[in-house]
């Protein structure tokens, strides 16, 4: 296969090819596709926690607080996503940490963009993951709570072990 | 005013390289500017042919000799730039308006011969062709060299940032690859593997970055030739306006 050569290939592109890459912008939602979603949430789930949430901006003594909640977990072996949100009694902290490091991330992504649904996800399982303790965790009334709920559940992306969490975790919420 | 770029034109551009300040032709009255004018001379050349051969359909042959005489017998000419900088609208439909009377005064003295009867009779849309393969060349040669001062960019060495040929490597594959080729971009599981990226924000953050860096080299490619603010943007807007209709009428 040869390599591409981007030079050349500009100076064999056609106006449509031109375009496409004149326009590029940051702020457009063209970054990922709906078939890269399973993808991204097997990333999401194996991703570091240290890595996300360690990078927060927080400031004062909830840097501290932090710090000690991630040492506490990576000791008791809670190092990724999966760790924290599919572990039956997850540290509250670290759903604390995890609800807010996802809510930020839903307000930097277009609605709807394939990277905004995988932090909506998890914002959904950082809450849900609290079992009868969501409401200390969300200001969000159980009601929408489960109505999110279903919409994640019927997301064809999210695989057959986070459609069960959702599931069982939405049994818990408070009536 | 139009500035030319301040860049020098190296083997990485598309156009031919003549030194015109160096080879004598250049008026004594701009030979302080001599480096300038070379850069317009060759940042030109390309949509300057391009223009001609889709204008004056068959005169191929003379199409190199024709715009050497027109760089020696016009912009060459003495008070021929000032004349042209003095804000009569864009600069390069100053160019093409030039040329394509160049070409007609040279056809018309030379009017006994045949292909110069074909070449008068260029016509509304042979002139369409022209502005058209004028412009595609003039795009083509800004993303050209946006791309190369990008790919540089990213992967001049910059102590611990060491992400940014993982932001070429990752714009390229994701977006330039396919866009030039019309192919699948490559998936997002290959990227997160070949580039060990450790989450989808960093994922995220590493596309944006090179849309960023992109548009950073865009508007200064533009803003080389276009001086004020106001008329690179203009100039940005025109140019995807161009592009944009010639893709919708290229689909029809």
């Amino acid at each position: 296969m040869t390599e591409f050569d981007p030079s050349k290939a500009v100076r064999q592109g056609n106006a449509a090819q031109l375009s496409k890459i004149m326009e590029l912008d940051p702020t457009t939602a063209d970054l990922w596709t709906g078939r890269d979603l399973p993808a991204m949430l097997r990333h999401q789930l194996a991703a570091s926690l240290e890595f996300d949430l360690g990078s927060f901006k927080l400031a004062g003594p909830a840097v501290r607080n932090r710090k000690h909640a991630l040492a506490e977990a990576a000791a008791a072996g809670v190092r990724s996503f999966a760790d924290l949100l599919f572990r039956p009694e997850p540290p509250f902290e670290l759903l604390k940490l995890s609800k807010e490091f996802f809510k930020a991330r839903t307000q930097v992504c277009h609605k709807s963009s394939p990277e905004w649904k995988v932090a909506y996800l998890f914002y959904l399982l950082s809450i849900l993951a609290a079992g009868e303790h969501a409401p200390t965790l969300s200001t969000l009334p159980s009601a929408d709570l489960f109505r999110a709920a279903g919409w994640a559940l019927k997301q064809t992306w999210v695989d057959e072990k986070t459609r069960e969490r959702i599931l069982a975790a939405r049994k818990r919420l408070p009536v | 005013m139009k500035r030319a770029p301040s860049r020098r034109p190296d083997a990485s551009w598309p156009w031919p390289t003549t030194q015109w300040s160096a080879s004598g032709h250049l008026p004594s009255s701009l030979h302080r500017d001599s480096d300038r004018l070379n850069d317009l001379i060759l940042k030109y050349q390309s949509p300057l042919k391009a223009y001609l051969l889709a204008a004056f359909p068959g005169m191929e042959d003379e199409a190199q000799e024709l715009l050497q005489d027109f760089t020696e017998g016009r912009i060459l000419k003495k008070g021929w730039l000032n004349k042209a900088e003095r804000g009569r609208g864009r600069f390069r439909d100053l160019l093409k308006m030039s040329l394509k009377n160049f070409v007609r005064d040279r056809l018309r003295a030379r009017q006994a011969e045949v292909v110069s009867m074909e070449g008068l009779s260029s016509d509304l849309s042979a002139e369409e062709n022209g502005s058209e393969a004028f412009g595609m060349e003039w795009a083509r040669a800004i993303l050209v060299e946006v791309l190369r001062r990008m790919e540089i960019d990213c992967r001049k060495p910059r102590g611990k940032k060491l992400n940014r040929v993982q932001i070429w490597e990752i714009f390229r594959l994701r977006l330039l690859q396919p866009i030039l080729e019309d192919a699948e971009p490559v998936s997002y599981e290959d990227l997160v593997s070949r580039f060990g990226i450790s989450s989808p924000s960093a994922a995220q953050n590493l596309l944006i970055t090179g849309k960023r860096i992109f548009c950073r080299h865009l508007n200064a490619v533009i803003a080389e030739y276009e001086e004020s603010s106001g008329a690179a943007r203009a100039e940005l807007r025109d140019l995807r306006q161009f592009l944009s209709r010639l893709a919708h009428e290229k689909k029809e």
